[in-house]
């Protein structure tokens, strides 16, 4: 019998439902193993054939995108149901990704809906005809139901999807398994690493970078050493520093910590003296934007906590 | 009263229902196609580095990245007074190319074509898996071109989705030595594909009486303004050019660079839907009516075809004329005409990957000119959609203080709207719509491709227009100042 599965996108792009072509003639015998039950961007199946589905009939559910507004949670949590595994697919679902980056910014429902502003239903329609509203903030699917795996990326690279499809297929999904490597990205880099020394921050358009050193030695905050393997390093071979998108490494943990803790180091590694602090603190300057490089896809699912004990300790205060 | 609601609408990319409300005889009263998501990207933008920008506000749209990455570029330039060296405009312009035949590709067979090939087929059949199943062979063919077309943007961009190579001024890194042989390798198939699929569409899709009936339908017909970027010689260009504005009667209204272009648009609003609707200015917002007097305007592959005097390439041109014969009059008001103009323009693309692939400055090792102090500027490109406008301001350290973004789909939002009412009309008074004549109303807005991920990519409070309600009459009813 064909395994069925189910693809959905929240607040996503679309770059996850295509990622699945770049598997190539690979995608036919895929497809020749599955049964598609909904996929609103290739079949026709509509909300109401998902409802009446009976619980746990849909083998594997695949979630990509942020939780953004009520209609999405609503739906995700439909899926949870009707599945039996279910996964975060792609880092808006796995972490929050770029989209979570409005988590950021300061008040903005209020910015959204501003005084006066509801979205509405269409001239005589009914309410529940009305665009479903935004939620407080962005959130990773696992804040709204209970993920059985994970494959990261934006999009997912096409060796992890096919990694992922083998393992489905022979039923050998690990409770909690994440389809990328457990090592950093660095492990899988061809570029040569051998200052460990940082002595000025450089952004990527300021420089043509050396085709073979390391990008962190030439000064760019790539997040190769805080960041999973499993895309064969394609942003460093390209020339572009890591910006973290496969997730941080279970050993880094929260991505932009890590990052600063490398970083830290690396400053004028080895020279001490007196000046040593403040010449540090210059370089370290450079780092212009600090959430948008260094938590560009896992500012949700990191600092979200980091935000909610800064209220606390403003209640406390209070 | 009664309503039929499509939820959620199918084959797309990005979220969108409609809803139908009938009046007590059944008759349509009216249609709306509503897009209930947004993300926000203007808001969470700001504070960003400019250089990440094409990378950044890509993720608008997995589909269409590549656009968005090199209007943020051409923003970029503009803003850093940059003038971008020949080998890397030739990376970029080769890598646009060969993104608009994919995408192209990807839904006249994936997205629109089962409406094409399989449209009166049952729902669990009308999608990819039956036109592979219908057309093995034809559809292993595009399945195999299409990897190699996106092994050019592997190739050049780093990662085919989401690339990361555009920088302003130009781009990461020089090609590789052995790159244009597997690029030429790459065009010449893409060429071979677009002769065949021209033949298909000759052989299995336009003979048919019933496409026939509906290219030419008055449901399907729609007399707008169209936009799109030509070269010097009025030829389609999607990566560069002026943008050109013909009337519904085809007479230019402008033509224009991109930072002249944007002010001659603005923008009208709605609460029952996260999607905005431009219109011109020179002729102002009028309501959800086609016609020379409304400001509403298409952009997309036909608009791109009616604002042009000819293609490009050669076997785009003959086929062009061949499209040009079909209908005996230009601007063609058709919707259903975008399947076939994306056609023309998917065999353009492949003709120009293959011509500038085997250009000897492919490889040059200059990639970057030097940039200026960051400032204000403005990028437009042609997405496989239509026109799209990056808008940037940015601080003296070149972190970015203010963003506007007018993409393709939101331009056809007002149009593609009217094509769902009047084929929604045509269909309900054919009685009881069943599921395949509801698709007929889907395969409205499909013609479009739309992509709802591009035109919600927006917070509505960053807009500094006033909402208005109007009610079931056009009327007034309530204005919402910010």
């Amino acid at each position: 019998m064909r395994a069925k599965l189910a693809v959905y996108w929240t607040g996503g792009c679309g770059g996850c439902d295509v990622s699945f072509l770049e598997l190539g003639p690979g995608l036919l015998d895929v497809l020749s193993h599955v049964e598609i039950v909904f996929w609103p961007a290739l079949v026709d199946a509509k909300r109401r054939d998902l409802e009446r589905l009976p619980p746990r009939s849909i083998d594997f559910t695949l979630v990509n995108g942020v939780i953004r507004t009520a209609e999405n949670k609503e739906m995700v949590e439909i899926l949870r149901e009707k599945s039996r595994f279910l996964g975060a697919y792609g880092a808006c679902a796995h972490l929050g990704g770029i989209p979570a980056l409005a988590n950021a910014v300061n008040g903005v429902a209020e910015v959204v809906f501003g005084p006066g502003f509801q979205p509405a239903p269409p001239p005589g329609g009914d309410q529940e005809d009305a665009p479903p509203n935004l939620l407080p903030e962005a959130l990773p699917v696992e804040e709204v139901v209970s993920v059985d795996f994970v494959v990261p990326g934006c999009p997912p690279p096409a060796p992890l999807i096919a990694r992922f499809f083998a393992a489905a297929l022979a039923g050998e999904i690990g409770p909690g398994q994440i389809f990328a490597e457990e090592k950093a990205l660095c492990e899988e880099c061809p570029r040569k690493r051998e200052e460990r020394r940082i002595t000025r921050v450089v952004r990527p358009h300021e420089v043509l970078a050396d085709p073979e050193k390391c990008l962190l030695d030439q000064g760019m905050v790539c997040l190769g050493p805080v960041t999973r393997g499993g895309c064969e390093a394609a942003c460093p071979k390209a020339g572009m520093p890591c910006t973290g998108c496969l997730g941080p490494t279970p050993k880094a943990g929260d991505p932009a910590m890590a990052m600063l803790s490398a970083l830290a180091s690396l400053v004028r590694a080895g020279e001490e003296g007196e000046n040593a602090f403040p010449e540090e603190n210059r370089i370290l300057d450079g780092l212009v934007d600090p959430i948008g490089t260094l938590y560009k896809y896992a500012f949700a699912k990191y600092a979200r906590p980091l935000k909610k004990l800064a209220m606390h300790r403003e209640v406390v205060r209070a | 009263m009664k309503k039929i609601a499509i939820d959620p609408i199918t084959r797309l990319e990005g979220h969108g229902k409609i809803l139908l409300y009938l009046d007590e005889t059944g008759k349509l009263r009216d249609a709306v196609l509503q897009v209930p998501e947004l993300r926000g990207f203007e808001a969470f933008c700001r504070g960003r580095r400019a250089e990440e920008m094409p990378q950044i506000t890509e993720r608008i749209c997995g589909v269409c990245p590549e656009a968005h990455h090199l209007a943020s570029a051409k923003a970029l330039d503009a803003a850093f007074q940059a003038e971008v060296p020949k080998p890397a405009r030739l990376q970029r312009e080769l890598f646009y190319n060969a993104y608009i035949f994919s995408d192209h590709l990807l839904h006249l067979v994936f997205l629109g074509g089962p409406d094409l090939f399989l449209w009166d087929a049952e729902k669990e059949e009308r999608n990819l898996l039956g036109i592979l199943r219908r057309f093995p062979e034809l559809g292993r063919k595009v399945v195999e071109v299409r990897a190699q077309a996106q092994k050019i943007l592997e190739i050049i961009g780093g990662k085919a989705i989401h690339p990361v190579f555009a920088l302003p001024g130009g781009v990461a890194k020089p090609l590789t030595e052995e790159a244009p042989e597997t690029i030429a390798a790459a065009g010449k198939a893409m060429v071979e594909l677009g002769k065949t699929m021209i033949r298909v569409f000759h052989e299995e899709i336009l003979p048919r009486p019933e496409f026939q009936a509906l290219l030419l339908s008055e449901e399907a017909w729609l007399p707008t303004h169209y936009m799109g970027l030509v070269d010097e010689n009025l030829a389609p260009n999607f990566y560069d050019g002026r943008v050109r504005v013909v009337s519904a009667s085809g007479e230019e209204i402008f033509v224009l660079p991109s930072a002249e272009a944007l002010q001659r648009i603005a923008e009208h609003w709605e609460p029952w839907t996260y999607v905005k609707f431009p219109y011109l200015v020179d002729l102002g917002w009028r309501g959800f009516e086609a016609g020379p007097d409304s400001g509403i305007y298409r952009v997309g592959p036909l608009a791109r075809l009616n604002v042009a005097e000819r293609m490009a390439t050669p076997l785009a041109q003959e086929e062009y004329e061949r499209f040009l014969d079909f209908f005996g009059e230009k601007p063609v008001h058709a919707a259903f005409a975008y399947h076939w103009a994306r056609l023309i323009e998917m065999v353009q693309a492949a003709e120009t990957v293959a011509a500038l692939g085997a250009d000897p400055e492919l490889t040059g090792i200059e990639v970057r000119g030097k940039l200026g102090k960051p400032g204000e500027g403005v990028g437009v490109i042609e997405a496989a959609r239509g026109t799209l406008f990056h808008h940037y301001v940015l601080s003296p350290e070149g972190l970015v203080e203010k963003v506007n973004l007018i993409v393709a789909t939101t331009h056809n939002a007002p149009g593609i709207g009217l094509s769902v009412k009047q084929m929604a009309k045509a269909v309900l008074e054919k009685g009881e719509p069943d599921e395949i004549l509801l698709n007929r109303v889907e395969m409205a807005f499909r013609a479009y491709d739309p992509c709802l991920a591009c035109a919600t990519h927006f917070l509505p409070g960053e807009m500094p227009v006033a909402v208005e309600v109007y009610d079931a009459h056009g009327k007034l009813v309530r204005r919402l100042g910010r």
